[in-house]
């Protein structure tokens, strides 16, 4: 009996594109609708994106398989819940730390970095000029008590 | 401060039709949730759906969700997205933030849909990049179009694992395997011979060892679960992935209800904490209503059909209709639920509400400042 | 025969098929075509039976119950085969006298053969057992995105196939 690890494997269809993992097209959603694109930077290098997707899609479409590393043991974390709930997908964003990039839709010449631990402010606080939400308000992502997760 | 008839929150399947219920008897209803998109879940279904013709039977989730979305708008929902509910005070008053403001929202009736969170899992690897939920790797390919790896292990035989392996199938991705450490498929069979028939092993009796890879998932190690579910040593047997997806159960988001001083019971045939509830989706808050996972983990067509029950019984606490004309309009939904909880397949929900119901389950919870809203 | 059942397993084997009430006696197959209902557990579900025009399909009141087909009434046309959720309705066509069967084989994966395809069939457990070649391909709106491929398979391989493979 052929052990089930050996067994073929259930190959890849070509809707994939080989360069990126972005569906291009779908037995049931059909072609990916057209969406203008976006260049956002991680750690300087240009990362293709499309117009209205969260950071992390553009991310996993790249390759991207690390977003931060956690404050005790530096250890590699990227996504789990994809929804905005358990924050492991948190990284800098415009300087900004604890930003949740599962829900945070990219940005023209967004600049996204991997997250060391909680991460450092780049703004002076009170600054409201910071994209999102400035480090003293309340509410999104930053100072409103979302745990960038330890460990 | 502004005030409303109806409040629901979250605006997933059960929370779209307790609002197009409610606005249906006539009530000003606001449908709240925190996401840059209503749907839920709903939106990620893109499968077609089981029950009767009145259950949408063979329609797919996403076409349902587009006519729930239509049928809101054209009923004059306040339809409040990006707005995340943290609070719920006295006078049923909600606590609402967005991006850049916080306002708060006085209810007559309040409607709690905001369903349920997955669980996780965890063993030797389980936080390597490439280890996530079920649900994770389901919002990434029918809602963004990413793949979030090519070679997936599949962990949990329940309808997410064995629908998700098959949309990952769909979306071009390979799945390795799907694993349960049950001795049986906990999903439909049908769901699992889609899957089996397009050359996926299913290992029943099997858990999951180990993740490891330098820096990222590369290898899942599987093994046998004796009777006591412990790992059978000698019987490993690994899978080269970039991605291990957990399904394994997903537990109810009741902050809310915790917060309103609803009891709470514990019921593990439910999903875990839920609020105490009967048919008529009324928690031991008068005018606090639930709806959906959040009162018990099943299945978007249950959901449904309790946002119908709990819209239309709290546009009666608001004063909108009365208790005769809500219980006209809960009949065929009450008796949709039954069916749908019919047979074996929803022998634990029947279980899990009927203790609710009877009492059993309900945990002790000390309530400070009195309680109540 | 194994001790594993279907639950086990994740698929059935073929005697465990050919004792559903959903599937024809294997004699009523010879020379005909006709829907063969692989829908084994007491799940929630009718839509194969509101959808078929003849009446061959019987659920009843209790949708749990495991849909009955009434071989003296199907003729076959597959209206059933796209509203079952379970994608567990495939047809089999044994009219032919060539040796070969043409099973319509529920399909929801890219990129879809086209006819004249030769393809790799597998069966309930994934298996390849044999090659067959793509008559028809049928997509449309009352399909609802589920595609019908219609293959030619050897004829003693009319209940095993299940599924063709799909190309990388």
């Amino acid at each position: 009996m052929v052990s089930w690890a050996q067994r073929e494997p259930v190959r890849p269809h070509i809707v994939v594109t080989a360069v990126t993992r972005r569906i291009v097209d779908h037995p049931v959603l059909g072609p990916a609708p057209a969406r203008a694109p976006v260049t956002i930077f991680m750690g300087g290098t240009p990362v293709a994106a499309l117009e209205g997707e969260p950071i992390a899609a553009a991310l996993a479409a790249a390759g991207v398989r690390v977003f931060r590393r956690t404050s005790k043991r530096r250890e590699p974390r990227q996504i789990f819940c994809g929804i905005g709930r358990c924050t492991d997908c948190v990284m800098v964003v415009d300087g900004q730390p604890n930003v949740r990039t599962c829900v945070t839709p990219v940005r023209e010449g967004m600049r996204v970095e991997v997250q060391d631990g909680r991460g450092v402010w780049e703004r002076a606080r009170g600054d409201s000029s910071a994209p999102g939400d400035g480090p003293a308000t309340g509410s999104g992502d930053g100072a409103a008590g979302v745990r960038g997760g330890d460990g | 401060m502004r005030r409303i008839d109806v409040a629901v929150v979250g605006a997933g399947p059960a929370g779209l039709c307790a609002a197009a219920e409610a606005a249906r008897h006539g009530c000003e209803v606001a449908l709240l949730d925190e996401n840059a998109k209503a749907g839920g879940q709903l939106f990620k279904q893109i499968h077609k759906f089981f029950g009767s013709r009145a259950h949408h039977a063979g329609r797919r989730g996403i076409d349902i969700g587009a006519e729930l979305l239509d049928e809101v708008a054209g009923l004059g929902v306040h339809v409040c997205l990006g707005a995340a509910v943290w609070g719920l005070y006295e006078g049923k008053t909600l606590a609402v933030a967005e991006s850049d403001h916080s306002w708060r929202l006085a209810a007559g009736a309040i409607v709690l849909a905001t369903g349920a969170t997955e669980n996780g899992l965890s063993f030797p690897g389980w936080t390597l990049p490439g280890v996530m939920g079920a649900g994770c790797a389901q919002t990434m390919i029918n809602v963004h179009r990413v793949l979030p790896g090519r070679r997936v292990l599949m962990v949990g035989s329940g309808n997410v694992g064995l629908i998700v392996a098959y949309q990952l199938l769909q979306a071009g991705a390979e799945v390795a395997a799907v694993v349960d450490v049950l001795p049986r498929v906990g999903g439909y069979p049908v769901h699992a011979a889609k899957i089996a028939r397009a050359g996926v092993p299913v290992l029943t009796g099997h858990t999951v060892k180990a993740v490891a890879g330098d820096g990222v998932a590369e290898e899942a190690t599987v093994w046998a679960v004796d009777e006591h579910f412990h790992g059978v040593p000698g019987s490993e047997q690994a899978f080269r992935v970039d991605t291990v997806a957990l399904a394994v159960g997903l537990s109810p988001m009741a902050e809310l209800a915790w917060l309103a001083g609803c009891r709470m019971g514990y019921v593990p045939e439910l999903g875990g904490h839920v609020p105490v509830h009967d048919g008529r989706m009324t928690t031991s808050v008068p005018g606090v209503f639930v709806a959906g996972d959040v009162s018990g983990v099943e299945e978007a067509s249950s959901a449904m059909e309790e946002g119908r029950l709990a819209g239309g019984w709290a546009a009666a606490a608001a004063g909108k209709t009365t208790t005769e004309r809500a219980a006209e309009a809960a009949e065929p939904h009450v008796a949709a639920l039954d069916g749908l909880r019919s047979g074996p397949y929803g022998a634990h929900v029947r279980r899990g509400k009927q203790a609710l119901a009877d009492g059993a389950a309900t945990a002790q919870v000390q309530v400070l400042g009195g309680g109540g809203v | 025969m194994s001790d594993v059942c279907c639950d086990e397993r994740g698929f059935f084997t073929l005697e465990e098929v050919v004792r559903l009430p959903g599937c024809p006696e294997l004699e009523d197959l010879r020379g005909r075509r006709l829907a063969v209902i692989e829908c084994g557990h007491e799940i929630p579900c009718d839509p194969c039976q509101t959808a078929c025009p003849t009446g061959a399909i019987a659920v009843g009141d209790d949708i749990t119950a495991l849909p009955r087909l009434d071989v003296t009434r199907c003729d076959g046309c597959g209206t059933c085969q796209p509203v079952c959720p379970g994608l567990a309705i495939f047809l089999v066509d044994m009219t032919r006298d060539d040796g070969l069967a043409e099973l319509w084989l529920p399909h929801e994966f890219l990129p879809l053969p086209e006819k004249g395809d030769r393809v790799r069939l597998r069966d309930r457990g994934g298996e390849i057992v044999g090659e067959g070649e793509v008559r028809r391909v049928r997509r449309g709106a009352r399909l609802d995105r589920t595609a019908i491929v219609h293959v030619l398979v050897p004829e003693r391989l009319a209940m095993v196939v299940r599924a063709i493979e799909v190309p990388g």
